[in-house]
């Protein structure tokens, strides 16, 4: 096929080919928004997703145990009664149990940081 | 492009900025693409901005099937072909025997002659006629200098067909500038 140098010049002179001042710069920004909305978009399918599984979960659990194992909760549970022995151990219990939640929150909150200067050095 | 490929796996693992890359090396192309599909330069920069965005958005769409150029110019030429569709043109009907019957050689011969102003402006003239797809074929094929298979698979037709209307096109051009030639004698 031949080389159309007069297409090729006729479409040139037609129509301007450069872009306005800036617009990489304007562009980047509308991309780095663009990932930030996909970002909070993901997270928050991610969570719709979790909590339909998770409720669809305990549905089936309670709808097994009830029609299939005609399970009662106050027949299986026996009476609860706590001597001052016991409820040392639950507060201690709890103590530890927020300690831990309070260790993987700065784990999450150090990780987070370090992942941010990471990602800005590199 | 490896690197392309580098790219666009660190994107898609929490990089955007990166797509910064893109910009610079394709901003110019699609621009050029675009700006002759649609009538003036604010639609074609709001245009390439939105291939851009929604390439970002379909990054992870992307397969390897083609390469990354491509898969853009169609992004952009989907883009564009729908903002215009709404405003056609119609080009006035050519006598299908008088376009069949110009010989290869004489619009070979035509075309490559970039000297004679008055036949480059009667040419631009002749291309705003044009419909959307044969205005995409002429400057990803002339201008952008892409090969039958890439403007094939950015049009999305087979080569074959891409040379056909390839020729079409030219000898269309040739017989729209003959017919005004002729009007203003």
């Amino acid at each position: 096929m031949s080389q159309g140098k007069a297409l090729k010049s006729a479409l040139n002179n037609r129509r301007p080919t450069n872009l306005p001042y800036g617009f990489e710069q304007l562009m980047m920004r509308r991309i780095l928004l663009e990932a930030e909305r996909k970002k909070k978009r993901s997270f928050v399918w991610g969570l719709i997703v979790i909590s339909f599984v998770s409720i669809g979960m305990i549905a089936a659990t309670i709808y097994i145990l009830t029609y299939y194992f005609s399970f009662s909760m106050y027949l299986a549970l026996p009476d609860i009664s706590f001597s001052s022995q016991t409820q040392s151990w639950f507060v201690a219990c709890g103590y530890i149990a927020v300690l831990m939640l309070a260790l993987l929150a700065l784990d999450g909150y150090f990780r987070n940081l370090w992942q941010k200067r990471h990602g800005q050095s590199s | 492009m490896t690197d392309e490929a580098d790219y666009i796996r660190r994107i898609l693992d929490g990089e955007p900025k990166l797509f910064s890359f893109f910009l610079e090396r394709y901003s110019r192309p699609i621009y050029s693409l675009i700006i002759q599909l649609v009538p003036n330069h604010e639609d074609a920069e709001e245009l390439t901005q939105d291939t851009f965005v929604k390439a970002f958005r379909k990054l992870d769409a992307f397969k390897n099937d083609c390469s990354f150029s491509t898969w853009l110019y169609r992004i952009a030429y989907n883009t564009a072909i729908s903002a215009t569709r709404k405003r056609r043109i119609v080009f006035p009907v050519l006598d299908e025997n008088v376009v069949g019957n110009i010989p290869d050689e004489t619009i070979d011969a035509f075309f490559e002659n970039d000297d004679n102003e008055e036949l480059l402006q009667r040419l631009e003239q002749a291309i705003d006629y044009l419909n959307s797809e044969e205005k995409a074929l002429i400057t990803l094929y002339y201008m952008e200098e892409k090969s039958v298979s890439d403007v094939a698979s950015i049009l999305e037709l087979s080569t074959d067909n891409v040379k056909v209307k390839l020729f079409r096109v030219r000898k269309k051009l040739y017989e729209w500038i003959k017919r005004k030639d002729d009007e203003s004698r």
